[in-house]
């Protein structure tokens, strides 16, 4: 079990939480916040998108902390709020999907997995922030969460080949960025 | 060697897994305002919620008060008549059960009164205690003894019934309803004041037909009033037209 202070377990300050105690939901959010931004950035477009969609997330967390069972981690439940916060947060902003032809990606780059071994979390972020809103959001649950296409497009009201092509035009976008910066530090190294 | 979809899947993953970013102060704070807000609507809600009920515990008081209806503080004569009827029915059946054990044949008859001119000479009051003692000797309508019954025992026929004992004191017949007190001065002229039907005819049980019976049993389950606040038709065919209604200030009845 999870130590935040000497004395509160994070079960205890779920208990607490429940009962609408204000400093144990600050406890709670302090120690799930920094986690949870790095989630949703991957879904934002900018730094402003992603705590918006962090605050919708906790606002969402304290609202129905009542209904967590135990089962499963609890950063697992308030990840998945997370990841549903910013899946609305998109439906929202970003109403039209960028839908591609799979045949269009056909000539995928060539890339050296021992070179982006070497490359930084923080610009293989930018990377995912930079793709389209659509193939940000395919990309993300599927590569990163785990969804199926078939949940994927539920949740985001497509089909699931519309899904399919979105995640194949997103890997092609990203290894031709990864590519890139392989050449410049090749460059640079050379 | 090209990486593959799965590859770069697994890349992203593991390299994101344990980044943290830190959220500016804002964030905590949009939250807790947000948080706030929420607790002051739920406290509203449940105020407005319980004003809401006083309100309406306060308005159907004053609706549902019922009227002050005038009490007659005389009995009606027909409802006291019922009421010794039927207790000369039960106290009836108890002498017959004394009186079946010791076996004693009598021949008793219960019959209404055929003439009601020989009456007036049985009913003075003196004699009226007497006879209360001998009604309580007889005994009656055994199956044995053969005991003619003119009639059914029913309210109107009892109240007029005579008890004849031929066995004991000569006296041909004898004024059930004597025993009673039921008419003290004047019997003949309270029996004749009896209706021609059966006035103690056991009232027929109300049964739900329709929706609108239903409503109105669920109303009068809460307004005791006469005049119910909504009174629906209860005919089989109508669907449940409003008939009636009651405001208090505003009184609204369709004639039947």
């Amino acid at each position: 079990m999870m130590f935040l202070e000497p004395k509160f377990t994070i079960q205890q300050l779920i208990d607490r939480c429940k009962a609408d105690e204000r400093k144990a939901q600050e406890l709670l959010y302090k120690q799930f916040a920094g986690k949870m931004l790095a989630v949703c950035m991957r879904y934002a477009t900018d730094r402003m998108e992603a705590e918006d969609m962090l605050q919708n997330g906790f606002i969402r967390v304290f609202q129905k902390v009542a209904d967590y069972r135990g089962d499963g981690s609890f950063e697992g439940w308030v990840r998945r709020i997370m990841v549903h916060s910013s899946i609305e947060y998109y439906r929202k902003h970003h109403k039209i999907l960028q839908v591609v032809n799979t045949d269009e990606v056909a000539n995928e780059p060539s890339v050296n997995p021992l070179a982006t071994s070497n490359l930084d979390a923080k610009v293989l972020l930018g990377l995912i922030q930079q793709l389209a809103p659509g193939y940000r959001m395919v990309f993300n649950l599927y590569a990163l969460e785990g969804y199926s296409h078939k949940e994927i497009g539920q949740m985001m009201g497509i089909s699931e080949g519309a899904s399919k092509s979105q995640l194949s035009r997103a890997r092609t976008i990203l290894k031709e960025q990864i590519a890139k910066m392989e050449g410049k530090n090749y460059g640079y190294a050379g | 060697m090209d990486m593959q979809g799965n590859e770069l899947d697994d890349f992203f993953r593991s390299s994101l897994d344990e980044l943290e970013i830190q959220p500016s102060a804002h964030v905590w704070a949009g939250i807790t305002n947000r948080l706030d807000a929420d607790k002051r609507k739920r406290s509203l809600v449940s105020f407005l919620s319980i004003a809401a009920g006083i309100a309406l515990a306060i308005a159907m008081g004053v609706l549902f008060i019922p009227n002050r209806v005038k009490v007659n503080k005389q009995e009606p004569l027909v409802s006291r008549v019922l009421k010794d009827t039927s207790s000369v029915i039960k106290h009836v059946a108890a002498v017959s059960a004394t009186h079946q054990q010791n076996k004693i044949a009598a021949n008793v008859v219960i019959a209404p009164i055929k003439n009601r001119t020989t009456e007036n000479t049985n009913h003075d009051p003196e004699t009226n205690s007497a006879r209360k003692t001998n009604v309580q000797q007889q005994e009656i309508a055994k199956p044995g003894n053969k005991p003619d019954i003119v009639s059914p025992l029913r309210g109107d026929d009892l109240a007029n019934a005579r008890i004849t004992d031929n066995t004991e004191n000569g006296i041909a017949v004898q004024p059930v309803v004597n025993d009673l007190n039921l008419v003290a001065n004047k019997p003949v002229a309270l029996l004749a004041q009896l209706p021609n039907k059966p006035i103690n005819a056991p009232a027929k049980k109300r049964r739900i037909h329709s929706v609108g019976d239903l409503f109105n049993v669920v109303i009068a389950a809460v307004d005791k009033r006469k005049d119910k606040v909504i009174e629906f038709s209860n005919t089989d065919e109508d669907d449940a037209v409003i008939t009636g209604i009651n405001l208090g200030i505003i009184k609204v009845k369709k004639e039947k």
